[in-house]
This record gives structure tokens, C-alpha cells and sequence, in this order.
């Protein structure tokens, strides 16, 4: 079986003798927004799944945690995540995966987390962050899992801002701009959040990620408001914390380039240029957007308005164009 | 006369406020410097790696004692040198 798929620029293939394997990699692709259809002649990956048990090479290991590790040797890399591996070479990626593991998390976040990888080559980087629009300014909420991003994102958007995700950005140069793209559409919500937003409680699927969250189908419950992609004029990084005000903190450019380095897909391998090329695109990020610490109190939910009264104050650009009159 | 070189695996960022941050590619480790600290970062960049050199640079560069100077190099250098951010080279 074959299916093309296309993201932004990108073309891939995607090859499975097995219907089973070849129907959990297409339900992740879509999930990250890979399309069927192919919007350009040549083909970027090829993507080549067996049914199969493979041992790890005798390669340096380059990142470990918890389930999963990368390898690097010299004909390309190889992630392992439980018993799934992915093992890339140049533009072939091939993945192996043990009978019946195509059902396992581990299958997800491999493949993700390799997909993840194949765009870091093309210098397309990954966040942590909910991207949301307004007014035509892009909002990057930067930080790991339970910093509140999703949730403080979502009560954006049922005040109309535009998304691009709650939390899988993609960060790339292009010209003399970053830009962020959206890696995922859907959001994840804890299922507390229902208090807060009541029309939550219809999705009762789970995240494909993170199973502990709904999945929130945002083209159902917000038609019209996704952006796929947008410039960031403000990073915005959240703590949750027991003030009665919340508040922003500005950020000085080194304290936010440190925060989004923590947010990003830095592995730790200094003679990968990919690593040298992700922290230039961290820095021009910092250095097109202000940023601020949010320090996140129980307010910004009980009082609908006040997240974007916080953030309308620290985007400059929107007084101008207020006011900005014809000559 | 020693010499300090620069580790390759550092990547070095620097703002417009005048502070800059190195970072270690492989511990991750990541350290914020002032605007002096960029200025001498520079400088060994430069090829620039002997205190004597140093000194001069900064000499040049800012309103300090030649005692003040050096004691600033010096205590740089040996930063950088427990951190892992330079090699020392006799």
C-alpha cells in the first residue's frame, strides 16, 4: 500500500505491506496535519513501515530518556521508543514495529518524534507552545506539559482569537522572519477544564499523545478560527502560581532564549549542524518577539477578558493601529 | 604563555542589550554573560586567548586600571575554564 502525503512544503511517502501499520501511520499523519495529495513533483521522505523486531547497533547513544533513544552512526540515525524503532538514511525513513505494536503509545510518539526529527534536518524546529492570532499578531505561549498553555490557550479562543495549536509549533526561518507553523490542530484539555468550558464535555475521545486529555476537535467547536501558520510578535512564557493577579514579568532576550531552548528538540549532539542552525532560529525568535514571564493565577479563568487585556498591553504594535490615521 | 581556546562544542548567542549566552552542546549547560563578558568571549573568538592580549583588548576598549583589567580577565578565564567553555592550552 502507498498514500502520499503533503505538509506545508513537504512531500512524503508512506509504504506498508500491512493494512494495520498502514492505518495507524496515516491516523498519525492527519493528526499532525499531513494531508493525502502530493503539491509538488519530488518527494522529500519516503516512509517505509515492516512488521518487525530489530536490535539496537552498537552506535553512540546522542539522547535517552525514560522509553526512548538516539542513536547516531554514520549512515544516518535510529530512535528507538519501546519496542518501536525508526532508522533513518538520507531520505528514507523505515520503521519497525513488532506485531500488534501499532497499537501501542510507543508507535505515536515514535513516529511523531522521528517525523519530528526529519523536519529539524529541513530546519524546522519544534516547540512546546500554543500558537494563537490576534489582530494579525502572532502569540507564541512557550513551556513543557502543565504549564497551563492549552487551557490558558483555549480561553483565547472562545474570546475569538485564531489558533495554530495548544501545544506543537513549528519554528523556521524564512527571509529575515521566524515562522511558526502548526504541527497539530486538535487540542488537549484535562477533563477538569469542563468546569471552565462547559461545551468540552462532547469530545469524548482521548489525545492520541496523551491519553489523560480530551481531544478536542477544534474544527467542530471553532470553525473558521485555525491559522496554519503565523509570525510571532510576542512569546509569552506561563507559570501557574497562587497570586490573586496575575501578572507579566518582562524577560530579558537571554532569559527567554534560555527558556526556549528548554521548550525545543536540543538533543545535546555538538557536531549535528542542526543543533547550531535550532539555536539561531532561537535566537532571531527572541529577538523579533518580546517576551514576557505570565505569571498565571486562578484569575485568568475567573475573569474572562483579563489574559487578553495582559497580553493586548504588551503587544505595542496594536495602539499604532488604532490610532494610525492616513496621511 | 597560556593560551584559552574556545571548546567547539560552545555556541555562542549574543543580544542587542549587550549580554550574550553560551551554551554547551552536549551538557546542555547554558550560562548568561554581561557585556564585558561578551566583549572577552569575543575577543578569544578572535583569536585573542592570552590574558596579556586580553588585558590590552579591554584596555582598549574600557575606562579600567590595568590591575582591575586583569584582575576581571583572570577571573573570567578560570570561569570558563571550570565550566568546560575554554580549553587551556600552556
Amino acid at each position: 500500500m502507498k498514500t502520499i502525503f503533503s505538509f506545508e512544503r513537504f512531500v512524503l511517502l508512506l509504504e506498508s505491506e500491512l493494512p494495520a501499520l498502514q492505518q495507524q501511520a496515516d491516523r498519525v499523519l492527519r493528526y499532525h496535519r499531513f494531508r493525502p495529495g502530493q503539491q509538488k513533483a519530488s518527494l522529500d521522505w519516503t516512509l517505509r513501515l515492516f512488521s518487525a523486531v530489530r536490535k539496537d547497533p552498537a552506535w553512540p547513544v546522542v539522547f535517552e530518556a525514560a522509553s526512548c533513544r538516539l542513536l547516531v552512526g554514520a549512515s544516518g540515525w535510529w530512535l528507538r521508543y519501546g519496542p518501536v524503532v525508526f532508522r533513518a538514511r538520507g531520505a528514507t525513513l523505515e520503521g519497525y514495529v513488532p506485531p500488534g505494536a501499532e497499537t501501542l503509545p510507543a508507535f505515536t510518539f515514535g513516529l511523531v518524534l522521528a517525523l519530528s526529527l526529519l523536519l529539524r534536518e529541513k530546519g524546522w524546529f519544534g516547540l512546546h507552545a500554543a500558537g494563537l492570532v490576534w489582530r494579525g499578531n502572532g502569540v507564541l505561549l512557550v513551556g513543557r506539559s502543565d504549564s497551563g498553555k492549552s487551557t490558558l490557550a483555549y480561553s483565547l479562543v472562545r474570546r475569538g482569537w485564531s489558533y495554530l495549536t495548544d501545544d506543537a509549533v513549528l519554528v523556521h526561518q524564512s527571509g529575515k522572519e521566524v515562522v511558526a507553523v502548526s504541527f497539530r490542530e486538535d487540542f488537549g484539555l484535562d477533563p477538569e477544564s469542563v468546569r471552565y468550558f462547559p461545551e468540552v464535555a462532547i469530545c469524548r475521545d482521548r489525545q492520541p499523545t496523551d491519553p489523560a486529555k480530551f481531544r478536542v476537535r477544534m474544527d467542530r467547536l471553532h470553525p473558521g478560527q485555525f491559522q496554519p501558520r503565523c509570525r510571532p510578535a510576542l512569546l509569552i512564557f506561563p507559570e501557574l502560581v497562587d497570586i490573586s493577579e496575575s501578572r507579566l514579568v518582562p524577560l530579558r532576550c537571554s532569559e527567554a532564549f534560555g527558556r526556549l531552548v528548554q521548550a525545543s528538540l536540543l538533543l545535546g549532539c555538538a557536531d549535528d549542524p542542526a543543533e547550531r542552525h535550532l539555536l539561531d532560529v532561537m535566537g532571531w525568535l527572541v529577538r523579533q518577539a518580546p517576551a514576557y514571564l505570565l505569571e498565571a493565577g486562578p484569575d485568568l479563568l475567573d475573569r474572562p477578558g483579563r489574559l487578553e487585556q495582559l497580553l493586548a498591553a504588551a503587544l505595542p504594535e496594536l495602539s499604532v493601529s488604532v490610532h494610525q490615521t492616513s496621511a | 604563555m597560556a593560551r584559552y581556546e574556545p571548546d567547539p562544542r560552545v555556541n555562542f548567542t549574543r543580544f542587542d542589550e549587550g549580554e550574550g549566552v553560551l551554551l554547551h552542546l552536549e551538557t546542555k549547560s547554558y550560562y548568561t554573560l554581561n557585556a564585558t563578558g561578551v566583549f572577552i568571549w569575543e575577543q578569544l573568538e578572535a583569536g585573542r586567548q592570552t590574558v596579556e592580549e586580553l588585558v590590552a583588548a579591554l584596555l582598549d576598549h574600557y575606562e579600567v586600571t590595568q590591575e582591575e583589567a586583569e584582575r576581571q580577565v583572570r577571573a573570567f578565564l578560570e570561569e570558563l575554564e571550570r565550566e568546560g567553555l575554554v580549553e587551556r592550552k600552556e
